[in-house]
């Protein structure tokens, strides 16, 4: 299916970095503990990627998606604190609180609430006002960040008893990896066996043709900026159970960078109209394997940061000769 | 079938348009009756593309009605006069490239499987009726294909089944045969041919006066925004049809007097560019020559201009300058060898807004009035109040913002700040469309001034008279290539006219 060519590359270099390191370090690589870590830290990333994957397949970009998840996971922590009966100062001094089901059962809610809200606002900001999504989400990435920094002062907020998504297995599978599958066959299926999804492929590859079909443009942007935010709170409740806090300066930071690529790796197309879970799952994989090597082969964070970042510049050159390929009058 | 009996499938009574300062249509009544194939002709500009797509719902005219099968209707969007029957083939592919046939023919006619609350995509029904339609017609295509891999023919039989698909009685196409071979033509004149005997409304928009010989049963010309002739085909040869479309221009706003041309200074051999829109294009140009360059839209002549001068590379074929060859790989190169391209309003509003109409006039020609780095305000001012009196401009004042120079300064400015500098080739593309009489009475002037000199025009123009008024020699284009070479004084309109629409 010339649906997946793209994802032909980016799964020979994920096979290849795979192969690479089992190679070079078999003992940690290839090591059940490691590869499960890799797929529980890759979960957080996946399941945020799914979102992002929809916004580029419009031709859009969200960069606060690391701040929206550091607010989902304050407004979904500091609830279920407070839920729980704990009073300003367990909070404010990470005092262990024990937790009951309900409260934490909201906090999912709220979670999730809250990025949906957040969503919304980048989805008003970009379909509504048209205001260039980078510097949308450029601003409401600072927007957010700030008001996650300012429910507990900057200080984090401990919920160690929420680790169900992190401890919990099912036939030894991290609850977490589930849910990313999960959310990735989701995905999936709303991309490829719904009209939300076709609109979305049909409003990035030619938005004036999904104009005249009819299709409420306005709608789905906001709908699809929406689903970015929400995810991004799912990812939040995840990576809650693996920290047992809900950070404000340290979650999410960066988080866009590394979704960006996975996308972009994936085989997503800046440019719109190209884009699928499969190759969201693939890129991720890839990201998060490549750091694990390296990490593994003792090579400091910066020369990660420097491979991940000339894979996402190679990525993008390859869309661009694509498309000038298809289209030379694109200059 | 409909409630109200008419004889006409559509009605379009009394339509006028304005697109800001400029009337694309005055009082315009345009019908078609069922199962017929009705031409809609005109030069460029005369508008018809603009009461096709008013029909088509893209646009909302500012007065005037449309009756569809005799009932009052308004479009306030494409999707609206799709939902009416009206569906319009465009001249600029209407298609999603990364979607497949069969998902771009039911884009927003879903085929959906329900469950109680959710509702699923049924991609095998719409495959399966996309093969249905495809055999219904006798195309050669495939439900899974993606569009960006189809050829311009095959996208567009993929444009036709979506309006077939969306139970269109009338069928707009614009421009239809613009990127398809002789083959492919008459491919779709059978297919059009077949749609008007199931009882479809075609109506035909083009200027492509062999075309129209051919296919149509009827044919209303467009003349300047207003409607100069409708009737049968056959009572109408290319001839009138060319009279019509062309018509008189009042006044005198050419300017008298004979250019003396000189000798030959440019040449182009053989030139072609990346994309294939122009096709081995050779031709010469003589010093203190005015020559005029016609063709109709996509005939290649704006992206020879760009060749000429610097903006796209060719990818074969030379040009010589006074015997030499030269290369330019931008502008600046081509500006280093003396020769600059004023480009068409739309595509370009060369006037920058926010700077002061000194500021614009001088942008190409600081170093020659010596200021490279630093500009002081006073000598600008000065050297610009000096040229805007030299060249007429007309403005309120040197200091007078971009944005608010009228469209005949603005165009005046853009014409005359290339003149300033010792330009030896000057390119115009569509300088005097959208001005008024007066602007343009001027910048023909400053064109002779000009020539005087000993310096050379080429002026891409869609107005024939113009090009009569002005130029000593007309180049006619034709998908890519010179189809003619006339002495303006000893040719007419009509052979241009001819050379640059139909094909031998």
């Amino acid at each position: 299916m010339s649906r997946y060519s793209r994802q032909l590359f980016p799964f020979c270099g994920l096979v290849f970095v795979f192969a690479l390191w089992s190679v070079l370090v078999p003992e940690h690589f290839l090591a059940w503990r490691n590869l499960m870590n890799i797929l529980r830290g890759a979960s957080v990333t996946g399941i945020a990627a799914v979102g992002m994957t929809f916004v580029v397949i419009i031709g859009g970009i969200d960069l606060s998606i690391g701040a929206v998840l550091a607010l989902s996971g304050m407004v979904s922590a500091m609830s279920m604190l407070f839920l729980s009966g704990a009073g300003v100062v367990e909070i404010g001094n990470g005092i262990y609180v024990p937790l009951s089901f309900m409260p934490m059962l909201a906090g999912t809610f709220f979670a999730v609430f809250a990025g949906a809200l957040a969503g919304l606002l980048n989805g008003e900001l970009v379909a509504r006002l048209k205001v260039a999504p980078f510097l949308a989400t450029l601003g409401s990435m600072l927007l957010f960040r700030g008001l996650s920094l300012l429910f507990n002062d900057g200080r984090p907020a401990v919920v160690s008893d929420y680790t169900w998504l992190d401890a919990g297995t099912v036939l030894g599978i991290p609850a977490a990896v589930l849910l990313f599958v999960f959310v990735l066959i989701c995905g999936g299926f709303l991309l490829q066996y719904t009209t939300f999804g076709r609109y979305a492929r049909a409003l990035g590859s030619s938005p004036r043709t999904a104009l005249y079909a009819g299709i409420d443009v306005v709608r789905l942007k906001i709908l699809i900026y929406v689903l970015c935010g929400v995810l991004a709170g799912v990812a939040a409740l995840v990576r809650m159970s693996r920290m047992g806090s809900a950070n404000p300066s340290s979650a999410g930071i960066g988080l866009e960078l590394d979704v960006i690529a996975a996308v972009l790796l994936g085989g997503a197309s800046p440019s719109g109209g190209r884009g699928t879970m499969v190759g969201a799952l693939i890129g991720v994989l890839l990201v998060a394997v490549l750091r694990n090597g390296m990490t593994l082969l003792d090579l400091s964070l910066y020369w990660q940061m420097v491979t991940v970042g000339a894979l996402m510049l190679a990525a993008m050159a390859q869309d661009r000769f694509e498309t000038l390929r298809i289209d030379p009058a694109k200059l | 079938m409909s409630m109200v009996e008419s004889a006409f499938a559509f009605e379009m009574l009394d339509i006028s348009k304005r697109f800001g300062a400029v009337e694309a249509l005055r009082d315009v009544s345009f019908a078609a009756r069922p199962a017929s194939i009705h031409a809609l002709c005109g030069e460029n500009g005369a508008g018809k593309s603009v009461l096709a797509g008013i029909l088509a719902g893209v646009y909302r005219p500012d007065a005037g009605e449309i009756r569809i099968a005799g009932k009052p209707l308004s479009f306030s969007s494409p999707a609206v006069a799709v939902g009416a029957g009206v569906s319009m083939v465009f001249q600029e592919s209407d298609l999603a490239p990364d979607l497949t046939v069969a998902e771009n023919i039911f884009l927003g006619t879903e085929r959906l499987m329900g469950t109680r609350f959710a509702h699923v995509l049924d991609g095998e029904a719409m495959n399966h009726e996309t093969d249905e339609l495809i055999d219904c017609y006798g195309f050669l295509l495939k439900p899974d294909t993606q569009v960006s891999e189809l050829t311009p023919a095959k996208r567009q039989q993929v444009e036709i089944l979506k309006a077939l698909n969306r139970r269109a009685h009338i069928l707009i196409l614009d421009e239809p045969t613009a990127s398809l071979s002789i083959r492919e033509t008459q491919e779709l004149f059978a297919i059009i041919r077949g749609l008007r005997n199931t009882g479809m409304t075609v109506v035909y928009v083009s200027y492509r006066l062999g075309d129209l010989q051919e296919i149509a049963d009827e044919v209303t010309v467009l003349r300047d925004g207003a409607r100069v002739f409708s009737g049968a085909r056959s009572v109408i040869n290319s001839d009138r049809m060319v009279r019509f479309m062309v018509g008189r221009d009042p006044g005198e706003i050419y300017p008298s007097g004979e250019n003396h041309p000189g000798p030959v200074f440019f040449e182009a051999k053989d030139l072609s560019d990346r994309i294939g829109r122009v096709n081995r294009v050779r031709f010469s140009l003589r010093r203190g020559e005015i020559v005029g360059l016609a063709g109709l839209v996509g005939s290649g002549r704006s992206e020879t201009a760009k060749l000429i001068s610097g903006i796209t590379r060719p990818v074969s074929g030379t040009m010589l300058i006074d015997g030499v060859p030269v290369r330019f790989h931008s502008p600046r190169q081509a500006r280093k060898s003396k020769v600059a391209f004023v480009p068409d309003d739309r595509t370009w509003d060369g006037i920058v807004p926010t700077l002061s109409g000194a500021a614009n006039l001088m942008l190409p020609n600081y170093s020659r009035f010596g200021m490279r780095f630093l500009i002081p305000p006073w000598r600008e001012l000065r050297f610009a109040g000096r040229l805007g009196r030299l060249f007429h401009l007309g403005w309120p004042s040197p200091r007078t913002r971009g944005s608010e120079l009228s469209a005949g300064t603005r165009r005046k400015l853009q014409v005359a700040r290339r003149m300033v500098a010792d330009v030896r080739l000057l390119i115009l593309d569509e300088p005097t469309r959208s001005v008024d009489i007066e602007s343009r009475r001027q910048i023909y002037d400053l064109m002779f001034r000009f020539a005087r000199r000993g310096r050379t025009i080429l002026l891409i123009s869609s107005d024939l008279n113009e090009l009569f008024g002005v130029t000593d020699r007309i180049l006619v284009m034709r998908g890519g290539r010179v189809t003619g070479d006339l002495t303006t004084r000893t040719s007419t309109p009509e052979e241009v006219m001819r050379l640059a629409a139909v094909d031998e």
